[in-house]
């Protein structure tokens, strides 16, 4: 037994080594840039996906906190609003993405569940172990994690290929091969499958639920994509502003406003920076 | 809880622990610990049906220690088929009443008869056919006098709920488990070294192979009508190594880990994809299964023996219920039924136990004509999983229209066609480890014989860095076959 336990230790002392190494490039590449905190002068915040991120803070001297990351799903978007709740935030209005995807199955398996868990409290979970897993074990042992896992590669690579995969595009700068491709590309992606999330769509009816029992007033905004990618799924929608409309409330639809060329945006469904700043102004304005 | 998830890996230390250090000295002790860690084991997915196990064990238990001390043909008969009717009543509602219902509403509709009945929203317990079975070969054994009834609840009630096995098998005979529980364990190295090595293995095999190609079996099968014959033969050839890696993956994880707490379990999967014909298949895939059939269906049903007419009833009435035990679905009594004349015309030539022993033995290249029957065999196989995958029969048989079109001669395209690169050429680093290793009860088991140490840590550190690369560890994939 000795021998066994001594081997075992051995093992586990490798991983939990490469976990540490993986835990550290975490915190710096994965955790630091999501887990923000708002300061409490705001009173309005916008809750997005990656959409949201052209706006970055644009919004803030017309008193918007832009509380938006990529892949945020409606899951995440819950847990920050109760984070927003829970600790006594003044609320007045929650601006929420309604756009055409954002209840695909695509959102609900790829979203940011493992870092949302930072604006949870034990009363977000059904059992104290599975506050404990989510909140605490999962974020020591960051090898259990895919996504840290696939941004650890890449990073890898990209320091070893010395190449930068992430360099900055612009959609106007694409020939109209390439343009075609990403957008068929994205469609794929996001309306791969036709079915409806369930689990997101009840999250979207709890969270306006939340802000009507909290007096917050709720305005589902849609975000503007090119001609081409509104052209091609303008005819797929899981409704999440269908919801909003059943329930009474505001939609701001910038999906397919002609005030936005092709220089405003950095791919196909997402603003480049002065896109975002246009945005900003158009909707301050309106 | 599953073996692929963080739950497992906190509670397997736990468990090991508690069992050799705390309960080391007393073996009713150890037994109730097994009882304990199964429950629980069982009860995070939904702790409502331990109460099917619990009444499961207490029927045969009770039952079988009645069948010891009956000695009439009559009420020892009447006691083997209460046992049967609870278990199959059981397995039968909760996974087979609402096919059965729909069935005949159909059939009734057919010929204008308005039948009433409504399907139920019944959940189906995880690994309800595997348990049942397990222990129906008890107090069938019981009753064929091939074993003892026991006198020990707490060791029975081990041997039901058994975690490493409980859910997905292999599905253990009495006569091979059950002593098991009553023998004194004690912590053997070489063994433990080994369990260890056959879960990495079998872990290997889930996270990278089978649910790296489940991604794109998934996309494949769920738009096959988008897709031309080579995509859709593409698909069918993710979903043939999805499976194995997944359900022999799923086997070497419960042997490993039944053999960290002493125990030896039986071999589930013997390299079947090497096979050379269907009969040697079915020898190699999911054994505990086609044992089980064969010692408790067919030969009481005559087995070979008889007249032509015979033999062929039995072996489709055997291929239909393997077919039928998977699932609720025609899709799964088709795949059995192909199977059944795939192995037709082995069994009517007497040509059915011609391959006994491992493919190519002492040799690492096979000759040209096994190479041909292991293809020919294999891709018979593929064939048959498109009826196991697909929604519905017609859905089976719209993709093998497509496969036998023009479109066959193209080149496959899907979405990700590019990343998919990356699993192929991972089964083909699998294929070859598994074909080197095929002499053994599983591929790397020979790593064991490695003189050098230093060797031998850094396969299992290469084979780990794969599983945290390459591996799908991060997307809840179930294992297919906690669905049976």
């Amino acid at each position: 037994m000795r021998k066994f336990l001594l081997k075992a230790l051995f093992g586990i002392s490798v991983i939990a080594s490469f976990n540490l190494i993986v835990f550290k490039f975490a915190e710096i590449h994965y955790y630091s840039e999501y887990r923000v905190f708002p300061s409490k002068k705001f009173h309005s915040f916008l809750l997005c996906d990656s959409h949201g991120l052209p706006l970055e803070n644009f919004l803030e001297h017309h008193g918007i906190y832009n509380f938006s990351a990529g892949s945020d799903s409606y899951f995440d978007m819950n847990r920050k609003l109760n984070f927003l709740i829970r600790n006594q935030y003044q609320i007045d209005t929650i601006y929420i993405t309604v756009d055409n995807h954002t209840l695909s199955t695509y959102r609900e398996g790829n979203n940011n569940s493992d870092r949302s868990n930072v604006y949870t409290s034990n009363e977000d979970y059904k059992t104290l172990y599975q506050y404990c897993i989510e909140k605490y074990i999962l974020d020591w042992a960051p090898i259990f994690k895919s996504r840290v896992r696939d941004i650890f590669w890449e990073y890898i690579t990209t320091k070893a290929t010395n190449e930068n995969k992430k360099e900055k595009t612009n959609w106007m700068n694409l020939s109209e091969q390439k343009k075609k491709a990403l957008v068929e590309s994205r469609f794929r992606t996001q309306f791969g499958s036709s079915r409806e999330s369930k689990m997101l769509s009840s999250i979207l009816n709890d969270l306006i639920n939340i802000c009507k029992t909290n007096n917050i007033e709720l305005i589902g905004v849609k975000f503007p994509v090119v001609h081409e990618y509104y052209e091609k799924t303008k005819n797929h929608n899981f409704k999440a502003d269908s919801i909003f409309v059943v329930n009474n409330l505001k939609v701001i639809d910038y999906s397919n406003k002609t005030r936005f060329e092709d220089g405003d945006f950095a791919n196909q469904d997402h603003l480049n920076k002065s896109g975002g700043k246009k945005l900003a102004s158009i909707w301050m304005n309106e | 809880m599953a073996f692929n998830s963080i739950d497992f890996a906190l509670f397997l230390p736990v468990v090991f622990i508690l069992y050799w250090f705390v309960c080391q000295k007393s073996l009713r002790l150890q037994n109730f610990l097994i009882v304990v860690a199964s429950y629980f084991f069982y009860g995070l997915w939904d702790w409502r049906f331990l109460s099917l196990i619990l009444f499961s064990t207490f029927v045969d238990f009770f039952i079988g220690k009645q069948l010891d001390k009956e000695e009439g043909t009559s009420k020892r008969k009447l006691l083997l088929w209460t046992s049967i009717v609870v278990n199959l009543g059981f397995l039968g509602f909760f996974k087979y009443y609402n096919f059965f219902v729909d069935n005949f509403i159909e059939v009734f509709s057919f010929f204008g008869v308005k039948f009433q009945a409504s399907s139920l929203n019944i959940i189906l317990p995880v690994g309800i056919s595997f348990y049942t079975f397990q222990t129906m070969s008890y107090t069938l054994d019981v009753y064929y006098k091939k074993l003892k009834a026991t006198d020990d609840f707490i060791g029975f009630a081990a041997f039901v709920s058994f975690f490493p096995q409980l859910v997905a098998g292999p599905i253990e005979r009495a006569t091979n488990l059950l002593p098991q529980f009553y023998t004194k364990r004690n912590f053997d190295y070489a063994k433990a070294a080994d369990g260890m090595r056959q879960i990495l293995w079998g872990l290997f095999k889930k996270i990278v192979i089978a649910d790296g190609c489940a991604e794109y079996a998934n996309l494949i099968f769920n738009n096959s009508a988008d897709y031309s014959g080579s995509t859709l033969l593409l698909g069918a050839l993710f979903f043939t190594f999805q499976i194995y890696g997944d359900f022999s993956g799923y086997s070497d994880i419960a042997i490993g880990t039944s053999r960290l707490f002493g125990f030896n379990l039986m071999q589930n999967f013997a390299f079947p994809y090497f096979s050379r014909d269907i009969a040697e298949f079915w020898r190699r895939w999911h054994i505990s299964l086609s044992t089980w059939f064969r010692d408790y269906l067919y030969i009481p049903l005559g087995g070979s023996k008889g007249g032509l007419g015979k033999k062929i009833r039995n072996t489709f009435i055997i291929f239909l219920v393997s077919g039928f035990w998977h699932g609720a679905n025609w899709t799964f009594v088709v795949w059995g039924a192909l199977n059944a004349l795939y192995f037709l015309p082995l069994l009517i030539t007497n040509r059915n136990r011609n391959n006994l022993e491992v493919v190519a033995m002492g040799k690492f290249i096979p000759s040209l004509r096994e190479i041909v029957s292991i293809c020919g065999t294999f891709l018979l196989t593929v064939l048959a999983w498109i009826f196991f995958r697909a929604d519905n029969v017609t859905h089976a048989f719209s993709i093998l229209r497509t496969i036998g079109s023009k479109s066959l001669l193209t080149l496959p395209k899907f979405s990700g066609i590019g990343e998919a690169i990356t699993i192929i050429a991972l089964i083909g680093i699998f294929l070859v480890i598994e074909w080197h290793g095929r002499t053994r009860k599983y591929a790397i088991e020979n790593i064991a014989n490695f003189s050098s140490t230093p060797l031998r840590w850094s396969m299992y550190f290469t084979i780990l860095l794969v599983i945290y690369f390459y591996g799908n560890f991060g997307e809840k994939v179930e294992f297919i076959y906690f669905q049976f």
